[in-house]
């Protein structure tokens, strides 16, 4: 019994978040203006549709403890750089503008991966902020 | 005559120079997208998005249609040198088309897809012609009882007809429904779900939503795994795609039959070219006298989905250039990026907007005559594409989602959602929570609310308006059918409830 639980113990959190985000949205939700069946307020479609995702959230978690468990692999480090990376390229668009904040969003995503290639990353940084400043600029 | 004519109006726009050069552009980009593993069209066309602001709505709608077929064509290169998928749709391909390459006729599976696509995208094209200006002539009298009906349909068909659990499909439809509603509610002017942010008192962001579950959260999946095999790119040479008189008297029967089962695919609200491509290599199987040879380089094999792939994405465009009801999450992309130019597609669009209708139609003829000459003569560099390692290209891909989001609003906070949205999309694909649906319903979720209100409105709350109108009811008896013939799955889930209290027992 305990085995069922703790080896799917990733994905009944997976269903648990999701529930949460339901119960979220309808305790939020209950404080916009319901209305009538011939009238509804703004409240009435997003609850019933948050009451749908609780309900099928549960469903999705007694199908979980059903089914065979499946493991995939999981590496720590690329969301860990690819978070960082994009991150900073959002802080630093605004204050320091593209360049810096394009070579910084390349060179930490890049180390996401081995092997870290320092040269290659540097020169496609250079040709992406080009193709970028012509494109979108 | 009438058809002539409007065919003309539609080529003289497409034949001119500007409009030429983004049909290029967008079939180039979408083979190029197309023929890489680990980024797809929806991607693509998300961060294109924002380009197109700049344009006319005909060049970039054609554009972004083009990213759309155009990668449909490019996908099975991978299928078929790597036996790993370009795109979802073409993980058939693989089955007949990798054992092909292992037999060094690459060059012929190349060449035949490629024919296949042209074939099955022509057939639906013509469809398309003659199809949908009875439909949208037929659809001027819907009322929104039956718009919502085939919504509906399109999220529950989309959520229970792929891959997976059916429960989680129909979750991530509802969770997509509530982010829709994210914004001022536009009957009331109540503001909900905003926590105050100006960012998302108009709504999130879809290319935010969609380069975040498509983007960023497929380049995180791409780097859990270990990278693959490299190609031979020498090994296709312009004699090796020749096929054999045999394999042209197979081809054709297959390329036909899957053309008709693409278009019949991709015209139905909620089913895509993945479904397609299924049922077309399934019905193959079963046609055949010799259903032993599939798997090991049938030429029916690559074929027919190929051909029923290009022809249902073809044929997606009737829903949505007609009622304004995309089937499936591209084409809600592609209906999300018309409704920011201010065009609302639906019944009154062929009326209304001669141009852009039969404009973008004629681009595909000659978007499909261009990929035809990318694919074939210039194989050669898409099959060299492969070779560029991964380790290359996702910092690059990273780059052009930050500043596609970026470019929309110049807005840091959209930058932001994408990140957190990507984080959220690689943890739905390592718990098998599909992200399509979760856009599709993202997309309609304002759509269906609307309908849903205002027919109950002119209803006076009498909820019979969607069962005692024809069109309403036949789309919500069709959803019970699509709801039924998901039952056996139900039939399995008591088979295992069955079987885990025998388990418990034992373990006990």
């Amino acid at each position: 019994m305990t085995d069922l639980i703790k080896s799917r113990i990733p994905d009944l959190a997976a269903c648990g978040a999701l529930a949460a985000f339901g119960l979220a949205a309808i305790w939020i939700g209950s404080g916009y203006p319901i209305g009538s069946i011939n009238r509804m307020g703004a409240g009435f479609f997003p609850i019933a549709a948050s009451i749908i995702v609780v309900v099928l959230a549960v469903a999705a978690a007694v199908e979980t403890l059903l089914s065979e468990p499946v493991s995939q692999p999981f590496k720590l480090r690329p969301v860990i750089f690819i978070s960082v990376g994009i991150f900073v390229w959002a802080r630093l668009i605004d204050s320091v503008g593209l360049i810096p904040a394009t070579f910084a969003l390349i060179l930490l995503s890049g180390l996401a991966k081995p092997p870290f290639r320092p040269v290659s990353l540097i020169i496609s940084a250079a040709v992406l902020c080009a193709a970028g400043y012509l494109v979108f600029m | 005559m009438e058809t002539i004519h409007n065919l003309g109006l539609g080529f003289e726009a497409a034949l001119s120079a500007e409009n030429l050069l983004f049909c290029l552009l967008g079939v180039s980009l979408g083979t190029f997208v197309g023929v890489l593993p680990g980024i797809g069209a929806l991607a693509t066309i998300s961060m294109c998005l924002p380009l197109t602001f700049y344009l006319d709505p005909v060049p970039g709608m054609i554009m972004l249609a083009g990213i759309f077929y155009g990668a449909q064509y490019g996908s099975s290169t991978a299928s078929i040198l790597l036996n790993l998928p370009g795109s979802a749709p073409a993980a058939i391909t693989c089955l007949d088309g990798y054992p092909m390459a292992q037999q060094g006729r690459a060059g012929v599976a190349l060449f035949l897809t490629t024919i296949a696509s042209f074939v099955g995208g022509s057939f639906s094209i013509m469809l398309m012609i003659g199809f949908a200006p009875v439909l949208a002539d037929f659809a001027i009298s819907f009322s929104s009882a039956d718009y919502f009906s085939i919504m509906v349909l399109a999220l529950v068909a989309a959520s229970t007809l792929s891959n997976g659990s059916f429960i989680k499909g129909i979750a991530m439809v509802a969770a997509g429904l509530v982010l829709g509603l994210v914004g001022t509610d536009i009957s009331s002017g109540v503001p909900r779900y905003t926590f105050g942010i100006i960012d998302i008192s108009d709504g999130i962001s879809l290319v935010a939503v969609a380069m975040g579950l498509f983007g960023v959260a497929e380049i995180l999946n791409n780097l859990m795994q270990d990278e693959h095999a490299v190609v031979d790119a020498r090994s296709i040479t312009f004699k090796s795609l020749v096929p054999t008189r045999q394999d042209m008297r197979e081809f054709w029967p297959a390329a036909g039959r899957g053309s008709v089962i693409g278009a019949i695919v991709g015209m139905l609200p909620g089913t895509g070219p993945t479904i397609a491509t299924f049922m077309s290599y399934s019905a193959e199987k079963r046609l055949s006298r010799n259903p032993g040879k599939f798997g090991k380089g049938a030429i029916e094999g690559i074929s027919s989905p190929e051909a029923a792939n290009n022809s249902s994405v073809q044929a997606a465009f009737i829903p949505t250039l007609t009622l304004g009801i995309p089937g499936d999450a591209i084409m809600a992309v592609i209906l999300g990026g018309m409704l920011i130019h201010g065009i609302a597609p639906g019944p009154q669009l062929i009326a209304n907007d001669p141009v852009l209708f039969w404009g973008v139609i004629a681009s595909f003829w000659i978007g499909n005559v261009f990929l035809l000459i990318l694919n074939i003569p210039l194989i050669g560099i898409w099959v060299r594409l492969l070779t560029v390692p991964y380790h290359l290209l996702y910092p690059g891909m990273l780059f052009f989602i930050c500043i596609g989001v970026y470019s929309v609003n110049n807005s840091t906070f959209d930058v932001m959602l994408t990140l957190i949205f990507g984080l959220i999309g690689f943890g739905m694909m390592r718990f098998g929570f599909p992200a399509a649906p979760l856009l599709l319903g993202f997309v309609l979720g304002p759509l269906i609310e609307e309908n849903f209100r205002r027919a109950l409105v002119l209803s006076r709350g009498n909820l019979d308006v969607f069962v005692s109108r024809p069109v309403s009811a036949t789309f919500l008896g069709l959803t019970l059918l699509v709801l039924l013939a998901s039952i056996p799955q139900v039939r399995g889930l008591f088979g295992l409830i069955a079987k885990g209290r025998k388990g418990q027992a034992v373990n006990e």
